[in-house]
């Protein structure tokens, strides 16, 4: 029987992949089953997110994307100073993300929003801090590969890139429904 | 290997051009369609080609493009 080749970074990462799509999958399911209940009530509390906010995030972690995959070509490459910058880039943007979106909890904070203002935001809290702390885990598995003097394996490289991906699915999936559909 | 390069380059800016598109369609009537179907082709190119999925054995795709398929669909019909 032919052997099946595993993908880029590893069987173990791809599982936890398809288990965070299917968790936010079903999370997301709930938010439009809610949704369904009380649509003028989505609907008003879509319109107060700050969607400019929202756009340069996802522009900003696609970008993240690029680098971390110009970074692991690099790295393939056996072009280290390179490989070094771009996941330097990645780190900066991942940084980016984060900052933006603590700025933009800050502005609802300030506008006395919160988890139990209405089921809207509290999705919208639950999604979106969840992510958040898949962004925050990533910065830190990219900034361990960047500062450490030891040499870096392929796979182990290509598995975190592959959860940094993984944030970027994440977003693309949570995106359209929080910030756009309703 | 400089192709490969090309290739991340313009998936990145197609993903952007496509953040973009959805923007037009916001208000549009079709829009939970093109929106949805955006976002949809946008996980596609990351995965395929930023996390080299098209590397993969065919199982490894069939399962990721019907995951993706089943929650979109599952998703936009009951929206």
């Amino acid at each position: 029987m032919p052997e099946i080749s595993e993908p880029t970074g590893g069987l173990l990462v791809w599982i936890v992949i398809f288990i965070e799509l299917i968790t936010f999958g079903i999370a997301l399911l709930f938010f439009v089953m809610n949704g369904k209940e009380d649509l003028l009530g989505f609907h008003k509390s879509a319109l107060s997110l700050n969607k400019t906010i929202a756009f340069m995030n996802t522009m900003v972690l696609l970008t993240s994307g690029y680098t971390m995959a110009l970074s692991i070509d690099f790295f393939k490459r056996g072009t280290m100073k390179k490989f070094k910058s771009y996941l330097l880039f990645t780190i900066i943007l991942g940084t980016l993300f984060v900052v933006l979106k603590l700025f933009e909890y800050f502005i609802k904070y300030q506008q006395h929003i919160s988890l139990d203002t209405n089921p809207f935001y509290t999705y919208y809290y639950m999604l979106t801090a969840f992510h958040l702390f898949h962004v925050l885990f990533g910065i830190i598995l990219l900034g361990y590969f960047y500062t450490t003097h030891s040499d870096i394996k392929l796979n182990d490289i290509e598995a975190t890139a592959s959860f940094w991906h993984m944030c970027d699915l994440i977003w693309l999936l949570i995106f359209p429904f929080i910030y756009l559909l309703y | 290997m400089k192709l490969s390069l090309h290739k991340i380059t313009i998936c990145w800016i197609s993903l952007l051009g496509l953040t973009l598109s959805a923007t037009f369609f916001i208000h549009k009537k079709s829009a939970i369609f093109f929106i949805l179907f955006f976002a949809f082709t946008k996980m596609i190119f990351v995965a395929f080609q930023f996390m080299e999925l098209k590397k993969a054995h065919q199982i490894w795709k069939l399962i990721f493009i019907l995951l993706l398929m089943l929650i979109f669909i599952v998703l936009g019909l009951i929206f």
